[in-house]
This record gives C-alpha cells, sequence and structure tokens, in this order.
C-alpha cells in the first residue's frame, strides 16, 4: 500500500534560482532550500504530489478548472520566464494519477482530468530545489486560488484528506512526499505593491500568524483565518496558502520537524515528517 | 470580445520577443492586427498606457504588469504602479 511520509511547504518565487545561483550560501533563500533538498532526500520518496497555482501559463480565462490532477507519464516546464532553469522533461506516474483522480471524484471532488501539458515555474522552481535533475517522478495537482471564486480552505484541506485516503488505498508500496507550493502575502503587479514597485509583501503580519498557526499546529485556526477577506489584503496571489491547506490535509500522523519565514518575500519553509 | 483579448495581449506579449518589439515600435498598427479583438475602450486605453483603467474592468493584474517590465505602452515601473494604485483608490471612493 502506499503512504503519504511526509511534507514539504516551499516558495516557488521565479526569479529564486537565478538569486541562489547568483548569492549561493550567503543567501538565506539558498540555505532553505538546501535545508528542504536534505529533507526530501532523507524520505526517499517514490513519487512527489504537488498542490500549486498555475499562473495562467497551462490554464487561461477560456478553460479554467478549479481543481485539476495533471495525469501523464511526463510532462515538461517551465512553460514561462524561469532565468537560469532550462526547459525540461519531468516524469510522472500516469497510472497512480488516474487512480487518484477516479477516486477523488468518486469522493465528490471534481478534479478536472488533464493529460498532455506543460507547467510554469509554481511547480518546476519547488522541483528544481528539491528533487534535483527531476529524478522523483511528479504528479501536480492545480488549484486556481490567485482570484475568485476559489475554493475555500475548508474544501482545499479536504481535498487534502481525499487525496490522503485515495493514496492509501494505492496497492503497490510507494512512498509519497507532498509538496505545497506558494506565498502567504505577495502582491504581483497590483495595487497592494508599494510605490513605484510591481511586486511587495502587504501583509507580512499575516505571514508571522500563519507560522504561529503552524507552529502550534492549529490548522482548524489557520483554515478559518484564510478567508477571501484575508487575501484580499495580503496581496494578490496570497491565495497561494491554499496549497499549503491542501497538503496540511494529507498529513498523517506526521509533526512539524521544520520551519522558517521568510518575511522579505512573504514565504516560509517547512516540513513535517 | 472582452476583457479576454487584454488578457491574450499581455500573455502574448510575455511569451513571444519578436510581438513585443513589434509592438514597441508600432503599438496603434500591431494592435489592428491582433487575432483577438478589442472594444474602443480597451484599445484607447491599451494605446495611452491608461492601465488603471485596464485595472478597473478587470485585465489579470499579474499578466498586465509585464507590459511595464517590458516598458510597452510609454509603461514604467514607476508609472505603472502609480496608475494601478490611483485607480484602486478612485474605486474605494
Amino acid at each position: 500500500m502506499a503512504s503519504i511520509v511526509g511534507a514539504i511547504g516551499v516558495p516557488h518565487n521565479p526569479n529564486f534560482p537565478e538569486l541562489v545561483m547568483r548569492q549561493g550560501l550567503a543567501c538565506d533563500t539558498t540555505r532553505a532550500y538546501q535545508k528542504g533538498a536534505a529533507e526530501f532526500a532523507a524520505l526517499k520518496p517514490d513519487a512527489v504530489l504537488i498542490f500549486t497555482t498555475d499562473h495562467l501559463n497551462t490554464f487561461f480565462f477560456e478553460n479554467l478548472p478549479i481543481l485539476a490532477i495533471g495525469a501523464a507519464d511526463e510532462f515538461s516546464g517551465p512553460n514561462d520566464e524561469v532565468p537560469q532553469v532550462s526547459h525540461q522533461r519531468v516524469p510522472s506516474m500516469a497510472s497512480f494519477a488516474r487512480h487518484l483522480h477516479e477516486a477523488n471524484v468518486a469522493a465528490g471532488f471534481d478534479l478536472s482530468l488533464v493529460q498532455e501539458f506543460e507547467v510554469d515555474h509554481s511547480i518546476i522552481v519547488p522541483m528544481h530545489f528539491l528533487n534535483p535533475r527531476f529524478r522523483v517522478p511528479v504528479i501536480p495537482i492545480f488549484i486556481s486560488t490567485h482570484f475568485g471564486p476559489r475554493p475555500t480552505s475548508h474544501r482545499c484541506f479536504a481535498l487534502g484528506q481525499s487525496i490522503r485516503e485515495a493514496v492509501q488505498r494505492w496497492p503497490q508500496p510507494l512512498r509519497v512526499v507532498v509538496v505545497g507550493s506558494g506565498s502567504f502575502s505577495f502582491d504581483v503587479h497590483g495595487h497592494l505593491s508599494p510605490p513605484g514597485k510591481l511586486v511587495g509583501v502587504p501583509d507580512p503580519a499575516w505571514v508571522n500568524r500563519v507560522g504561529e498557526h503552524l507552529k502550534r499546529n492549529a490548522i482548524a485556526d489557520l483554515i478559518n483565518e484564510a478567508t477571501p477577506e484575508r487575501f484580499r489584503r495580503a496581496g494578490n496571489v496570497s491565495g497561494e496558502i491554499l496549497n499549503w491547506i491542501a497538503m496540511l490535509g494529507t498529513i498523517d500522523g506526521q509533526k512539524l520537524a521544520w520551519l522558517q519565514l521568510e518575511l522579505e518575500f512573504g514565504n516560509s519553509y517547512a516540513v513535517w515528517r | 470580445m472582452s476583457i479576454i483579448s487584454v488578457n491574450h495581449l499581455c500573455r502574448d506579449l510575455t511569451r513571444n520577443s519578436a510581438l513585443r518589439e513589434a509592438f514597441l515600435q508600432d503599438p496603434a498598427g500591431e494592435l489592428a492586427k491582433y487575432p483577438h479583438k478589442f472594444t474602443e475602450i480597451e484599445r484607447n486605453a491599451l494605446l495611452a498606457g491608461d492601465v488603471g483603467t485596464l485595472y478597473q474592468m478587470g485585465v489579470n493584474a499579474y499578466l498586465m504588469g509585464y507590459l511595464a517590465r517590458y516598458g510597452l505602452f510609454g509603461l514604467s515601473g514607476e508609472i505603472y504602479s502609480a496608475r494601478v494604485r490611483a485607480s484602486a483608490e478612485t474605486e474605494k471612493r
């Protein structure tokens, strides 16, 4: 039987590969991703499930699923601009993804099925750092979190729980690591960015508060506070925390082992094992 | 015709360097040739770099900001920021 052996939450800023290459170990981001990568390797995963948000690169307004799962034996990316990362193929597991799709639709989560696709930085950047050379197969689960109507935080947590149950019904002995991809407070090209700037962190207090909830394992409080009103104040990509909340729903008894906030970018890094 | 045409244009401009160069040289001519059609308000707003109006009309900010990153329609980061912020202030009143 497959099992979830750990969960890792990380940001996916498309400029981080270039930042890490330029600044090396002098940079907090480098050290945080190195720690995440060491944790990832120690979990010895056979497969990665990543909850993420497409930035209108895989999908677009003419066809925009709220929830979707990628089911293919490989996909490629990034299909957007990620300095220092070339376009490459990523192995996946179509049969396992199809099982997750069927099980979750039967459980009431109507995931769109995506079978030929490319992905953007929201998957490639976390995997670039955590999963070197994309050795471990990756299955993407897309949640539309950047604009309304978003799925609710309660719905995303329940999706994570349903995914966990479906993983556990897969008969082969797979060690699965779940990744939550995204920021807690960040505004990209919107009116909440600082004057004269194109990006910014409008609500660092929310980042700290999320961190406190995670440290106390107060997941119900986090879910109750991750509302559309909060997202309106925390920046136009702050809904990405829904990817983390879905990831938290998959956790099967693991405890928080490491948490590091990155207030400069409205981010956090964390591991449950 | 709807705001989706502007969203298409913004995404195409992020992905296609030749299209970007063409729009930098002749924005009005390129808009006329673009396969997705625009309303008069959308066309005027684009040519004027009036991202405040486009923001209020619902153009996706993530996509639209690339117009400023690439210096299209007379925009810079500072001009873009000022217009989008002023637009949001106007909306609050």
